[in-house]
């Protein structure tokens, strides 16, 4: 048979290659069988109908081929390829002057409908194996994005002309007066059964196939994500750690660190999510347990919580400067509880430092005063701070939007 | 040869690391008699060493440590155990409290509050953390539609006042003091809330669980 299919595709698949020549020879074997068990125009008209085929299928070798070559193939192409196609079939059928125009035009439509659905079935079984979906492969496209519903249009257009081509045949076969078109009828039939066959079950696999691929490509990009996140968390933690192995305490505070990312990352911490008063005093901890570089660790109890609005943002800025003198002053363990008390939400911080007499050092300590009580009533709230010995609480109330 | 008087331990964690960290950590102050790395083999040796105190781990091969609490106190009905983990989850603390655990330490707990807390299990005393305390409130006052049970449901208001100032870091001494009430009152208050969480319904926390997304 006519020209060998272009070697110079990258990655020749073997198994579709060889499924089309099986078909262009079993068609080609067909149209010898029919020529003779057929007598006359009958059997010419059979056999022509399967030369079609087989060189159809030949014509469409080589159209994948150069498809393939260049890589970026588009419909413009696929229609050149297509009147190469076209060309080889009319001059086939030329050869018979018993056959009119209507017969050549079913031939080519029948045709074009077969090259579409293989065409489809072949680009399915490469990409099941080349990470794209069938329908990217179908557009000529290589993996990266492409609209997917294009390859499934194309294959479904196909399959439409191949069913015009069957019913324009049936006709041909049922009403037709010419013994010769009648049996070139029934040919094409037939050619349209054979591809329904062949495609069917190679189109099943092909997406069996994809399926797999495309989990196995979840699974893997999953597992990449995570490699992504240790690799830029925990084991840039662990070489600090080692690095800094003769500073406790910057240990210790890298440790911390580490330990409440990979906390909020095993949650899944969502950023949509609408923020609440929480999620922003935990922010605020983080933030301080980093200025205080591990000298203090502040534990976050939320009991209640609500949608953060800008009163309540003047909640956890207080809040922010209570955790800072909480932990710079005493360090060790701040607690931090958020709580609702009637119809006011409540933060209590507090230390179990060494404490401080507010009166006795107000002077030096004036930013608690502005920073913490001052802020809190000009937003409607109040604060109190209470100290001893025994540690330090400060307490922040705001009411409800209502009330304010 | 041991000291009759130190309390005898059971280590149960999947991570053999941990266990001999601490098992380093209570040289001297408490007698390890058995460790175990999953549920069943955790059951099997707490039977048969009979420890007055099992540490536990919420996580364990084979089905978590409430699992390894069923099943024992099917057997030892006052076995002691006191929860050790990692987990910041409220409803993996309060699943294992409500399986019966007098207790629950974070993993980062110094020695010496851990060797205490052992000895508060041991004695029959619940050990009842500032971290426990704020998710056992988080349990509690979730609940929005009206509750089944008052009195098994709901905290009492005193009841609550005590959890939140545990939340807030004030020890069982300095909350007696605010509060005006003797220490024993205030453990007494804990012992209550555990019991209450032990006999509230399954229904009730998993509801509480699914609504704050943690199931």
């Amino acid at each position: 048979m006519a020209p060998s299919p272009p070697t110079t595709a990258p990655r020749a698949p073997r198994v579709p290659d060889r499924v089309l020549w099986i078909i262009a020879a079993d068609s080609a074997v067909a149209a010898l069988a029919f020529a003779q068990l057929l007598s006359g125009d009958e059997r010419l008209a059979v056999a022509l109908a399967f030369v079609i085929v087989a060189a159809a299928i030949t014509a469409l070798l080589a159209l994948r081929g150069l498809w393939r070559a260049a890589r970026s193939g588009d419909l413009a192409r696929l229609a050149g390829g297509l009147l190469v196609a076209g060309l080889v079939t009319v001059v086939v059928l030329a050869g018979r002057h018993t056959v009119g125009t209507e017969p050549v035009l079913l031939a080519l439509v029948a045709f074009a409908g077969l090259a579409l659905v293989l065409r489809w079935i072949v680009a399915a079984i490469e990409t099941a194996d080349a990470e794209a979906s069938p329908w990217q492969g179908l557009a000529g496209v290589a993996p990266p994005r492409r609209r997917p519903v294009d390859g499934r249009a194309g294959a479904a257009f196909g399959a439409l002309l191949l069913v015009l081509a069957g019913v324009g045949a049936a006709r041909f076969a049922l009403a037709g007066t010419d013994s010769a078109l009648r049996a070139f009828g029934v040919g094409v039939a037939l050619v349209a059964v054979l591809t329904a066959v062949v495609a069917a079950p190679l189109a099943l696999v092909a997406q069996a196939r994809a399926r797999r691929t495309r989990r196995a490509r979840e699974v893997g990009r999953h597992r990449q994500d995570v490699a992504a996140h240790l690799h830029d968390s925990v084991l840039q933690t662990l070489a600090l750690i080692q690095r800094s192995a003769d500073d406790p305490q910057q240990v210790l505070h890298l440790a911390r660190k580490q330990e409440r990312g990979l906390r909020a990352w095993l949650a899944g911490q969502d950023d949509s999510a609408p923020p609440t008063v929480g999620v922003a005093l935990r922010a605020v901890a983080a933030e301080v347990e980093d200025e205080v570089a591990g000298a203090a660790t502040i534990e976050v109890v939320l009991v209640q919580d609500a949608r953060l609005d800008d009163a309540w943002r003047t909640l956890v800025d207080a809040a922010r400067e209570a955790m800072r003198n909480a932990a710079r002053h005493a360090g060790g363990t701040v607690r931090v509880v958020l709580d609702r008390e009637g119809d006011a939400l409540v933060a209590f911080i507090r230390d179990d430092g060494a404490g401080f007499d507010l009166s006795a050092v107000a002077a030096e300590r004036r930013g608690v005063r502005d920073a913490i009580i001052g802020r809190m009533r000009h937003a409607g709230g109040d604060a109190t701070i209470e100290s001893s010995a025994e540690g330090t609480e400060v307490v922040l109330m705001m009411p409800m939007e209502d009330d304010r | 040869m041991t000291d009759a008087s130190l309390p005898t331990v059971v280590l149960v964690d999947d991570h053999a690391l941990f266990r001999s960290g601490v098992r380093a950590e209570l040289g001297g102050r408490c007698h390890v008699v058995g460790e175990a790395a999953d549920v069943e083999s955790a059951v099997r040796v707490v039977l048969a060493a009979r420890p007055e105190v099992v540490l536990l781990d919420v996580h364990l091969p084979g089905g978590g440590g409430a699992k390894v609490v069923e099943h024992v106190l099917a057997t030892i009905p006052d076995q002691a155990f006191l929860a050790l983990t990692v987990s910041d989850a409220p409803e993996d603390v309060v699943s294992l409290v409500r399986a019966g655990a007098r207790g629950y330490v974070e993993k980062t707990i110094a020695a010496d509050d851990l060797v205490a807390a052992i000895g508060q299990v041991r004695a029959g005393e619940p050990v009842f953390g500032p971290r426990l305390a704020g998710f056992v409130l988080a349990a509690f006052s979730g609940r929005e539609e009206p509750v089944s049970d008052p009195e098994v449901d709901q905290l009492t208001p005193r009841e609550r006042e005590v959890l939140q100032l545990i939340a807030r870091g004030y020890r069982y001494k300095q909350i007696a003091l605010r509060l005006g009430i003797s220490p024993r009152t205030v453990e007494s208050h804990t012992s209550a809330v555990l019991r209450k969480l032990q006999l509230t319904s399954r229904h009730e926390l998993s509801r509480w669980a699914s609504r704050r997304g943690l199931d």
